[in-house]
């Protein structure tokens, strides 16, 4: 528990620290929001800052956010006149979440069971296939991945549409370019753990009294097999969640990663900082999560106290 | 225990909220057969009139509000909201009479009132429009939409005023020919007063958006789509024919192309220039090329040598092969510019071409290219510093600066440094006058070879060449105050053959709007200002 | 992208530990898979260099009237869509985008190894600072700050290699100091502690050596890590080292015409593949090679 306590307070200093960098770093950039090719009249600019307080000394627009943010409050977007950025977040995120753990599932469930299937059938045609597999989702740029799926699948073939979010067929585009990485991880991190514990000697002596593979892999083996898999999971979870914006942009998503690039590229300094905050904030909360999940898992580690892990 | 079923609940988990966020995918209901699908490419910023800026925003109003005029499918200003309108001797009093059948999406009746309101609004320094300028024209607009200007700080002095209902006077600073065109654009637009007043939100759901114009928006969904029905209570509703109209957002140019193939788009627009030799080969594929009002020019710094030195401009703007670069990297159709205002804009007599009747001010000649760089010192471009041309940094820009820095080196022997930039740091290196040589696009904000001219008056704060001449200004003032078309024109004409005698940019050729277009799709307009398409008229053939 | 990369790195990495580097390359040339990619990066670095000069052309000559060539009749790779020659622009790029990978690789992981080390080995309050600090960077997201600071300075090669280093080197640090913190247990480095060593000689004559061989598999890791980034950056518009083209770009230019001129996409997309395949089969192998146990 004081484990728990200690890991969410320094998560918030961390909040906080990432707020500054991120609020200097932005202000730094040339170029502000209301910048156009047409050469605005001094006293239009002048307007436009005093509405969205960008004419206060910036000590002073600090202040005022980090007060509103901790009210909950991320403030209005200054380029987009029909949203705030809590708006922003709360229509995004979830399509971005939907499409996140879509991938997750996907690309834990195929890592996983070609993983395991690899590792039982070392050095034969599975195994090769899986390899093929894999370094294909290791090697090619999701973004070349997408550009290739829309080209057979709905130009060519037409079974899916090319983009889009409207049903689960717009979904399986956008899925197996997001998902094809992380399952070429999983699968070779589950197959060189599997491989590893399945010399250890608990499982030979495990064989020997008989135990058939199928229940072998799935009691003995898995659970420990499984810990990089999760470990690896943290941060590209926190990645995927929260939206890949190349891949949104290529399948018109309407998620937050589309925001991201936008936000950055019309100055939209609310925006910008929200995302950042809301980022981070899903970023360690997972960190949490996998820390707790880690601890329950390994039974070595023993930061919640006694008891569970046998 | 544990170790077994830990994973189990992050599953589940997952399980869970697909089923929950399964459940919230929209359909799109039936396709009816008068429906329309454009794409709008990007996120409007705001679609309260007021504040409407960006292409998507103006595309978007445009559909669903209107002003006392319209653009009609022959580009011509037609009565709109007003019915008819006076025009004083002076050129200086506009007197619109609005028409007494129109209403607003609630039932009420659009009055000169909402105008004047509406008007005014958008002038106030705190609703900080960024498209306040475009009511500058109107007297005492500027001075009230400065807070600093303490001369003008009542919203009563403004000249314009709802007389009763339907009777609007507008007072101008100084005559403009252009201001029945500035009319139908959508920061003229009417506001319903009461709507407004009541709640400054109420643009931000299409429950509470009143509009007055041929289309109401039906649904929103964030970042994917507009959907819009046909108004019943637009007054002219028996010319409206689509049943609905489809906004989509796809901001990638390439998956909009996709959607357009795969029929799940009617139109789009920004076509990649590597894909236009493919659909110009498709007899089938629907490939329009529309005519623009825009010209695509290389600005240079003329205060820092070289380029101080009209002799060297002359040189980079003769030495550039115009005719390549359209053929083969832009590709759609563009017209070479040896002059700087575009085809398209009205002569003294309206029906010519004020292009055609100006002629071309120079022509490409490498061997006289090379002699002006020489007698400026740099025979065979020895010696000439490297300097930078910059550009913002889209694809097809950058594919176009490297064929033209290319030719600087083979036809001159110089080397230009191309430099392609974030759009934002761009622009303020080229107000910021850190540019050598900046790539820039100039497209008309209304039907006059003035909204071309007055770019490089003195003056202008989009005047990024430093290039400043008191003879220049004289013909841009003299054209601006008349009200007679021949002074008007011809001292434009002088303008333009000032400006091309200095060079204080070169012209390179003129801009087209490829677009592709479903052959059912009728009378459908593309505009070369403001919105992208007006959608009135339109229908599907069957 | 590099996120969803790194954490497969850090274990790989973990695994890894320290021993004598002969041994290790005596293991390493056991595993083909890897030998043939060793073997193949050192082929593609020759071609990145020889590459540009094996025909007439240079990357930026053109002939606007052949643009779009398919292969063949004097373009062996066709041209790009300046009628430039696209086997000479792929060399120069597979230079470019190596470039940017080696770099990025040197200068995070000496970034991340100094840091790493001071940490472990000064230990207490500054250690627990200096980890405090690698851990607030890794909760901020990444790429925005990439795309942040490569706004913020001007555009090239450096930039991209100074952005992703600034990134990339927290996972560096923090294996070092695990490492550092192993090693300063060990019974040589306190004999050599009560000889009276400096903490400088100690640092360089026994803590890098020793650490030495992660550093290796680290760098590998990074190398394609950096050029697989950079490509995303060039789609977004941001990783553009202008006048020259990065692999990355030049796929990124292949997919605007990849429906009529399918070469301009294949050539750069499959070298840069193989490249990134290449460099993860090594560091593979590499890791492998220092970790006896799972050498079977």
């Amino acid at each position: 528990m004081i484990y728990i306590i200690r890991k969410v307070a320094s998560g918030l200093i961390t909040m906080l620290v990432i707020i500054t960098i991120t609020f200097i770093l932005m202000h730094a950039i040339p170029g502000g929001p209301f910048d156009s090719e047409r050469a605005l009249p001094e006293s239009i600019i002048n307007n436009l800052n005093v509405r969205y307080n960008l004419d206060a000394p910036l000590w002073e627009q600090y202040s005022n956010y980090v007060q509103s943010v901790l009210k909950g409050d991320l403030g209005p977007s200054i380029k987009h006149e029909t949203k705030t950025v809590n708006s922003i977040i709360k229509e995004g995120f979830p399509v971005s979440f939907l499409l996140g753990s879509i991938v997750l599932l996907a690309a834990l469930l195929c890592g996983v069971m070609f993983g395991i299937l690899s590792a039982l059938n070392k050095n034969k045609w599975f195994d090769y296939g899986a390899l093929m597999f894999s370094t294909i989702g290791i090697s090619v740029p999701s973004f070349v991945l997408a550009a290739l799926l829309i080209y057979y699948f709905s130009l060519k073939l037409g079974w899916f549409p090319a983009a889009l979010w409207d049903g689960w067929t717009s979904m399986v585009l956008p899925v197996i370019s997001l998902a094809w990485l992380p399952a070429a991880v999983i699968t070779r991190l589950m197959r060189s753990s599997m491989l590893e514990i399945m010399s250890k000697d608990y499982i030979k002596a495990a064989r020997a009294r008989g135990i058939p593979t199928k229940a072998l892999v799935i009691r003995h083996a898995l659970p420990n097999a499984v810990l990089p898999v999760i470990t690896y999971l943290g941060p590209t979870a926190a990645w995927i969640l929260t939206g890949s914006f190349v891949i949104e942009k290529i399948f018109a998503i309407p998620g937050l990663g589309q925001w991201f690039v936008l936000s950055i590229s019309s100055r939209d300094y609310t925006v910008i900082l929200g995302l950042t905050i809301f980022y981070s904030f899903i970023l360690i909360g997972i960190n949490i999560l996998i820390d707790i999940v880690y601890t329950f898992l390994d039974p070595r580690i023993k930061l919640m106290g006694t008891g569970k892990g046998e | 225990m544990a170790n077994r079923s830990a994973g189990i609940p992050i599953i589940c988990l997952f399980l869970v909220v697909l089923v929950i966020a399964g459940c919230n995918t929209q359909e799109i209901g039936e396709i009816e057969e008068q429906v329309l699908t454009f794409n709008l490419s990007s996120e409007p910023e705001s679609i309260d009139p007021g504040r409407a800026s960006g292409q998507p925003d103006l595309t978007l109003v445009n559909a669903v509000m209107e002003g006392l005029t319209r653009y009609n499918l022959q580009s011509e200003i037609e009565p709109a909201m007003a019915e008819d309108w006076e025009i004083s001797e002076d050129g200086r009093l506009y007197t619109f009479y609005i028409r007494d059948d129109v209403q607003w999406s609630n039932g009420d009746p659009v009055t000169a009132y909402d105008f004047e309101y509406a008007w005014k609004r958008v002038l106030e320094p705190e609703y900080a429009s960024s498209y306040a300028y475009q009511l500058y024209s109107i007297k005492n607009a500027a001075a009230y939409n400065d807070p600093e200007n303490t001369e003008v700080n009542s919203s009563d002095m403004v000249g314009v005023e709802a007389l009763n209902e339907t009777v609007l006077e507008v007072v101008l600073e100084a005559p403009a020919s252009h201001f029945l065109s500035l009319t139908a654009f959508p920061t003229f637009f009417p506001v319903h007063k009461g709507t407004a007043e009541a709640d400054p939100d109420w643009f931000t759901s299409p429950e509470t958006y009143v509009n007055n114009g041929p289309f109401k928006i039906s649904g929103w969904e964030e970042h994917q789509r507009f959907i819009c029905e046909k108004n019943d209570s637009y007054w002219d509703k028996d010319n409206v024919n689509l049943q609905r109209l489809v906004f989509t957002l796809v901001s990638e140019e390439s998956t909009a192309l996709a959607m357009y193939e795969t029929d799940d788009l009617d139109m789009v627009y920004n076509i990649p220039a590597q894909e236009l030799d493919r659909l110009k080969a498709d007899p089938n594929s629907g490939l329009v090329i529309g005519s623009d009002l825009a010209v695509a020019k290389y600005i240079f710094n003329i205060t820092e040598p070289p380029l101080d030195d009209v002799k060297v401009r002359k040189a980079l703007a003769k030495s550039i092969h115009r005719n390549e670069l359209v053929e083969h990297v832009t590709k759609a159709g563009e017209k070479p510019a040896y002059a700087y205002v575009p085809y398209g804009l009205p002569d003294i007599n309206p029906q010519d071409d004020f292009r055609k009747a100006g002629g071309d001010y120079f022509k490409e000649n490498i061997e006289k290219a090379r002699e002006l760089l020489k007698s400026a010192g740099f025979p065979e471009g020895e010696g000439f510093p490297e300097l930078e041309l910059l550009i913002n940094d889209s694809q097809d820009n950058i594919r176009l600066a490297q064929a033209v820095q290319e030719m600087w080196k083979q036809n001159l022997g110089i080397n230009i440094k191309v430099r392609p930039i974030e759009w934002r740091v761009y622009l303020g290196k080229m107000f910021d006058m850190e540019h050598d040589i900046a790539a820039a696009g100039w497209g008309a904000d209304y039907n006059d070879p003035m909204t071309f001219l007055e770019f490089y008056a003195s003056w202008s704060g989009n005047n990024t060449s430093g290039y400043s001449s008191d003879e220049y200004d004289e013909k841009i003032n003299l054209a601006a105050a008349s009200n007679d078309p021949e002074v008007r024109v011809s001292a434009m004409h002088k303008a333009e053959s000032d400006l091309m005698e200095h060079m204080p940019m070169i012209p390179v050729y003129f801009y087209t709007q490829p677009y592709l277009v479903k052959e059912q799709v009728t009378d459908l307009l593309v505009t070369s200002f403001g919105p992208q398409a007006e959608f009135k008229w339109a229908y599907i053939e069957k | 992208m590099t996120p969803a990369l790194n954490l497969w790195v850090q274990e790989r990495v973990n695994k890894t530990q320290m021993s004598n580097l002969g041994r290790m390359w005596l293991r390493f040339r056991r595993n083909r898979a890897a030998l043939l990619s060793l073997v193949f990066i050192i082929m593609l670095m020759f071609l990145a260099l020889a590459g540009p000069h094996l025909n007439h052309w240079t990357y930026s000559d053109q002939v606007l009237k052949n643009a779009n060539e398919p292969p063949g009749n004097g373009y062996w790779f066709g041209t790009d869509s300046l009628g430039r020659d696209l086997f000479t622009r792929v060399w120069h790029g597979t230079r470019i985008s190596l470039l940017i990978g080696l770099f990025t690789g040197l200068c995070s992981v000496t970034i991340g190894a100094v840091y790493g080390s001071i940490s472990g080995f000064v230990g207490g309050l500054t250690d627990e600072i200096m980890m405090k600090i690698v851990e607030i960077l890794y909760a901020i997201p990444f790429l925005f700050y990439v795309i942040l600071l490569m706004l913020l300075l001007d555009p090239g090669v450096n930039t991209i290699v100074l952005s992703l280093a600034v990134v990339s080197w927290l996972g560096t640090a923090r294996i070092v100091r695990g490492q550092v913190l192993k090693i300063k247990e060990e019974e040589y480095i306190l004999a050599a502690r009560i000889l009276g060593a400096g903490k400088g000689r100690i640092i360089m004559r026994h803590l890098i050596p020793n650490t030495m061989g992660p550093l290796i598999v680290m760098v590998t890791v990074t190398i394609p890590d950096a050029i697989f980034a950079e490509a995303f950056l060039s789609f977004l518009g941001l990783g553009v080292s202008f006048p020259v083209a990065s692999l990355g770009y030049l796929v990124n230019e292949g997919i605007q015409g990849i429906r009529s001129y399918p070469w301009q996409l294949l050539y750069p997309a499959v070298l840069l593949s193989l490249i990134i395949l290449a460099f993860n089969l090594i560091a593979d192998g590499l890791r492998d090679a220092f970790d006896p146990k799972t050498n079977s």
